[in-house]
């Protein structure tokens, strides 16, 4: 009988340890509920001194049973704040923006001023755990090699469709006969027909560099993966030569604005809105946005490509599960007096309860369910007192670290006009472009990074002045050889070796076993 | 004033006037431009380029979206006091030390000027100094906006020049009297050297008005932070709503770039005549002489 | 400075003692100095370690002069160098003497009211935030933009400013002149404002018309005025700040425009450098301090005006 009960217990804690589960809310000891400080920049001073003073927040205290004192600093001095925190007697319980520690928050673990989160996290943070030691690929973008957990960050398994295109006014397009260009060679006879009708035809991004151009020739600005995965430089590619010629032909021809290289972002959107430019990259949504409120229809051109059946490389956006955000690296700091409870707060957020406050608010308040789909109510739409971003912040949490779904599903700003969401899923399920070139972020010991600054430094200021002067013909594209050798010679193989050993250590990263 | 005029004096007197107020149109059209900008309706002013010499179109929102925000009038109360706090403390130290720094033939003077220029050159670092401070426990205190910057060297000079400067002044014996002489010197001086006391007051004055970075590390507490603090964090808070794909939130932080210049400056343009009237000559009745 | 002859030179603490009263009015002065810049001055230690803000200034390790050969070995740091003077030079030359003669302009006008509302525009460019400045900067720098309309009109090519390194400079030497112009004449201003009205008077009696009443006495008044904020402007040769050259420049003109500052500036966007940027500003200091030095001593043969 006595062995049958031991057998039993020891099932039952066995059971009990593979799927730990918290039990919210947390209660502490005594009667004082268990108190945090968490440092968090303020993202709606406008309409809160204080977080408590939100919906979300004291939601999450009632379900958690934890109370927040916050301390929030400057947004403007965020950076300075952080390199000053470590002067103080006592750091707060928890940072909501450990990535900004000078040096990373590996760093930080390794300075002693964070917590090594993986100690904690199979018993007191089980939702997180879990998730970032689903895959190789989840786990590697959350720990190193040497199994150090430092931070929550954002979980979003699915994820967001493009956001950043080459956009045009259809209406202008339509006035000229023409379609969206399709291929590198459609652009050119739109192109003409626009510099015929007086309109600039392209604005290319300041630095001369064109994210979806560069990846029809299969090259990406400065470190990215070649065929074989291995790390290489973007700009000393044949591919570069390739797209550099294309550029020069484009503004020998007049189709590049002159002034592309001093102008900046504001007052593109304006040339574009006002029909001066033809066509430029940017944000397809807010572009859609102050079209529809100008009275022109905006779309966005399908990424370029040389030719059909080409598969492009060089996707890099929200191509990892883990996202980095700078409001939601959580660490919890080595001063902190209840470092389990700590845990415990954050991860709430990764429950299914936790996820579905911080992504959508509480049922009836933010959001109803209609016809089977979650709609936002006024309180979030259209509140004369909040506006919808910032109502986003009130009453749900739009960038927290959380499990996140995406923002085509549940980020108020997006769901506000239909039109504006298909814009940006117009070539959402398009096959051709992947991440296979895309490098993903690998931290450097900080001899490393010190060698690699060093090095780089004085190259990209070399390789960032020789683009401009290629396209515009201030330099001849003959000298572009001397010009790759001059950067070899500048040291890039050091540079290389050592973002080589850094990758392939990153790529050894395996989850721990169950 | 005898006022034999030549026609060349006509001709340079017309000139004169001509010239600066070429001048001062140049430097009156971007403070237009900013007011002007401020009070446009946003898309009209996004889609215009160039010269902008009168509002496009007409909305408040800018200034609505500055002034509706809870944290201004702290923020105008905390600059106050700064500036009161600020003004005593430099107003009473600075003169003290330029005083003293005009007379010469003592001891170390010139060691100490050199020492005190020394400061403009060479500073211990962000970390250093805030490490100071709050070893000083002054830490989220408001004393640690008024007190690093009491004395600027480069106003020092300013007046330390003018003292030197007051005609048939700062004799040995001047420099030597004894403490009951020390007062009537001191009332004495300080008058002859007005227009000077006016300009130095002026600039220790917008200095602490402009300045926000000390605010940025010394103060933890959000209730003390001024003027200029709050606006940077209004403009980028609007910034993130910038980065947003709403098109108000876009257009609206165009609008609230320029209101914020407006209402950090205009305090500034109506007080600024109450100093002006000190050291521009036409005003300057008595004597300069003591 | 004169000393009396045949006078026995007392001992120091004597001379001190005779001076007790200014001692005492620099007491508070110097109180403020020691607290609150040279307590910290130490800080400038950085410059010589590689500092890391958790081992502190006592556990950072010591590299000596690595930071500073780094510096000045560096691909560009010829360029920046001479960049940064080039434009503090042609800053000197222009901008030094604009607001002076502004001043004494201004100073001869007679309608007062006329005369102070100029003056009161004259300075609210210095206001404006450098962010608008170099917004309207660029968008008038465009080449369908305002300076091009005026360049055209005069029969040169349009041509974007700030992309072209023959204007990057113009552009960015006369917005600077024209933004800081109005604060600057103040202080001068200030000093016309004492010159004695008997002294001009007396020049006209004696015949001197507005051109030489300016010549023989405004301009010895505010003579001292002028040699020291040369002097100090002198000693400000290496200094230029990034925020404006960031706003406005681009890779394209790195070769003129590229200063100091920015360079720093992106070498230390990667990763918080401290001793990277403390060692260019010590070198920075260094260098402006022997300029100053240099004009201190030539001003104090040439004029009796210096700053010791």
């Amino acid at each position: 009988m006595k062995k049958i009960l031991v057998l039993v217990l020891a099932l039952v804690m066995l059971a009990g340890m593979a799927c730990a589960e918290v039990a919210y809310p947390i209660v502490g000891e005594g009667d004082e509920p268990i108190t945090l400080t968490v440092f968090s920049i303020n993202k709606i001073s406008d309409n809160v001194s204080n977080y408590n003073e939100t919906a979300f927040f004291r939601h999450l205290e009632e379900a958690t049973g934890i109370h927040i004192e916050w301390e929030h600093p400057a947004v403007s001095g965020l950076q300075e704040a952080m390199n000053l925190l470590t002067l103080r007697d006592k750091l707060p319980d928890i940072i909501m923006c450990g990535n900004l520690y000078n040096g990373g928050e590996y760093q930080g673990v390794a300075d002693g001023c964070f917590v090594d989160l993986s100690e904690y996290l199979p018993e007191y943070g089980p939702d997180y755990w879990s998730l970032i030691t689903q895959s190789d690929e989840y786990y590697r973008a959350s720990a190193n090699a040497d199994g150090v957990v430092p931070a929550f960050r954002i979980v979003k398994p699915v994820a967001d469709p493009p956001y950043h295109y080459m956009l045009f006014n259809m209406d202008m397009l339509a006035g000229l006969g023409c379609e969206l260009p399709v291929y590198i060679a459609d652009y050119e006879p739109v192109f003409q027909k626009m510099l015929e009708a007086g309109i600039t035809p392209y604005m290319p991004p300041k630095t001369g560099y064109e994210k979806t151009l560069m990846g029809a020739f299969d090259v990406r600005e400065g470190f990215m993966l070649d065929a074989d995965g291995s790390v290489i430089y973007g700009q000393v590619q044949e591919g570069f030569r390739q797209y550099l010629t294309l550029m020069h032909d484009w503004y020998e021809k007049g189709y590049i604005s002159k002034d592309f290289m001093a102008s900046s972002n504001s007052t593109n959107n304006t040339l574009f809105d006002t029909g001066a430019i033809g066509t430029y990259s940017a944000a397809v949504v807010a572009a859609y946005n102050r079209g529809q409120k100008a009275g022109f229809e905006v779309s966005a051109a399908p990424f370029a490509r040389q030719y059909n059946g080409q598969q492009l490389h060089w996707y890099d956006y929200d191509i990892s599960p883990i996202v980095i955000h700078n409001e939601a690296v959580a660490v919890i700091s080595t001063d902190c007096e209840n470092i389990e409870a700590a845990v415990q707060w954050l991860n709430y957020c990764y429950t299914e309860a936790g996820s579905n406050l911080a992504c959508w608010g509480v049922e009836g308040e933010a959001y109803n369910v209609v016809d089977g789909r979650r709609v936002y109510t006024d309180l979030i739409m259209n509140n004369p007192n909040l506006t919808t971003t910032n109502a986003s912040y009130y009453y749900k949490m739009h960038v927290w670290p959380k499990l996140n779904e995406p923002d085509v599903v549940c980020h108020a700003d997006l769901l506000k006009s239909e039109g504006a969401l298909n814009s940006r899923l117009k070539w959402a399920n398009e096959t051709y472009f992947d991440s296979a070139y895309v490098l993903p972020s690998v931290t450097l010991s900080e001899d490393d990074l010190n060698t690699r600054t060093e090095i780089m430094s004085d190259i990209e200021t070399y390789v960032n002045e020789m683009t401009l002067k290629f396209i515009t013909g201030e330099a001849s594209l003959d000298e572009f050889d001397s010009f790759v050798e001059q950067v070899w010679d500048s040291g890039l193989q050091e540079v290389l070796d050592i973002m080589n050993a850094a990758y392939a250590d990153y790529m050894n990263i395996k989850a721990p076993q169950k | 004033m005898m006022d034999k005029r030549t026609p060349l004096e006509k001709v340079l007197h017309a000139l004169n006037y001509a010239v600066v107020t070429a001048v001062s149109l140049m430097c009156l059209y971007p403070m237009l431009h900013v007011l002007f900008a401020s009070l446009s309706d946003p898309m009209r002013l996004l889609a215009h380029r160039g010269l902008l010499l009168w509002p496009q179109g007409f909305s408040l929102k800018g200034y609505q979206a500055v002034l509706s925000n809870p944290n201004i009038l702290s923020g105008y109360m905390n600059t106050i006091i700064y500036l009161a706090g600020g003004l005593v403390v430099s107003m009473v130290l600075t003169p003290l030390g330029a005083y003293a720094l005009a007379c010469k033939d003592y001891p170390f003077r010139n060691v100490l000027v050199f020492l005190f220029v020394f400061t403009m050159y060479f500073s211990g670092g962000l970390i250093p100094n805030f490490l100071v401070i709050k070893n000083l426990g002054l830490y989220d205190s408001r004393w640690a906006i008024i007190l690093p910057t009491a004395v600027s060297t480069y106003n020092l000079i300013v007046m330390r020049t003018a003292f030197s400067s007051v005609p048939g002044a700062l004799q040995e014996s001047a420099c030597l009297d004894g403490a009951n002489d020390f007062v009537i010197l001191y009332r004495i001086y300080i008058p002859c050297i007005r227009a000077t006391m006016a300009v130095v007051c002026l600039f220790y004055a917008v200095s602490q008005w402009n300045s926000w970075f000390n605010s940025m590390i010394y103060l933890q507490s959000s209730s003390k932070w001024p003027l200029q603090l709050w606006l940077r964090e209004i403009l980028i808070n609007s910034a993130s709503g910038g980065t947003s794909d709403d098109a108000d939130a876009l257009y609206l932080q165009e609008l609230i770039r320029y209101a914020v210049i407006i209402v950090a400056t205009v305090p500034i343009l109506v007080v600024y005549p109450y100093a002006q009237k000190y050291f521009m000559k036409g005003v300057m009745l008595g004597s300069v002489k003591g | 400075m004169k000393r009396a002859i045949n006078r026995p030179r007392k001992s120091l603490w004597a001379r001190m003692k005779k001076h007790k009263y200014i001692y005492l009015m620099l007491l508070p002065v110097v109180i403020y100095y020691i607290v609150f810049h040279y307590l910290a001055m130490g800080g400038l230690v950085i410059a010589f370690q590689n500092y890391k803000p958790k081992l502190g200034i006592l556990g950072s390790k010591w590299v000596g002069l690595k930071h500073f050969e780094d510096f000045l070995t560096g691909k560009y740091a010829w360029r920046v160098i001479r960049n940064t003077l080039v434009l503090n030079l042609y800053l000197l030359l222009f901008g030094f003497p604009a607001p002076i003669i502004l001043a004494l302009l201004m100073n001869e006008l007679r309608d007062n009211a006329y005369k102070k509302t100029l003056q009161t525009v004259s300075y609210m460019p210095h206001f404006i935030s450098l962010v608008v400045v170099c917004g309207l900067l660029v968008d008038f720098s465009m080449s369908d933009g305002l300076f091009n309309n005026v360049l055209a009109l005069f029969g040169f090519e349009r041509t974007n400013l700030l992309g072209s390194n023959q204007y990057y400079r113009t552009v960015y030497i006369v917005s600077n002149i024209w933004q800081n112009v109005g604060w600057n004449s103040i202080i001068y201003l200030a000093s016309l404002s004492s010159v004695d009205n008997s002294l001009h008077e007396a020049a006209a009696i004696d015949g001197a018309g507005r051109l030489r009443r300016i010549w023989h006495v405004n301009i010895p008044a505010i003579l001292p005025v002028i040699v020291i904020q040369l002097i100090m402007r002198i000693g400000n040769l290496m200094s230029q700040g990034y925020e404006k050259t960031i706003l406005l420049y681009s890779p394209v003109v790195y070769e003129t425009a590229d200063i100091i500052s920015s360079h720093v500036y992106r070498y230390g966007l990667e990763k918080t450098n401290y001793s990277y940027g403390a060692a260019v500003g010590v070198f920075n200091s260094l260098v402006n301090l022997v300029f100053l030095c240099t004009a201190n001593q030539v001003s104090r043969r040439l004029t009796e005006t210096s700053l010791w």
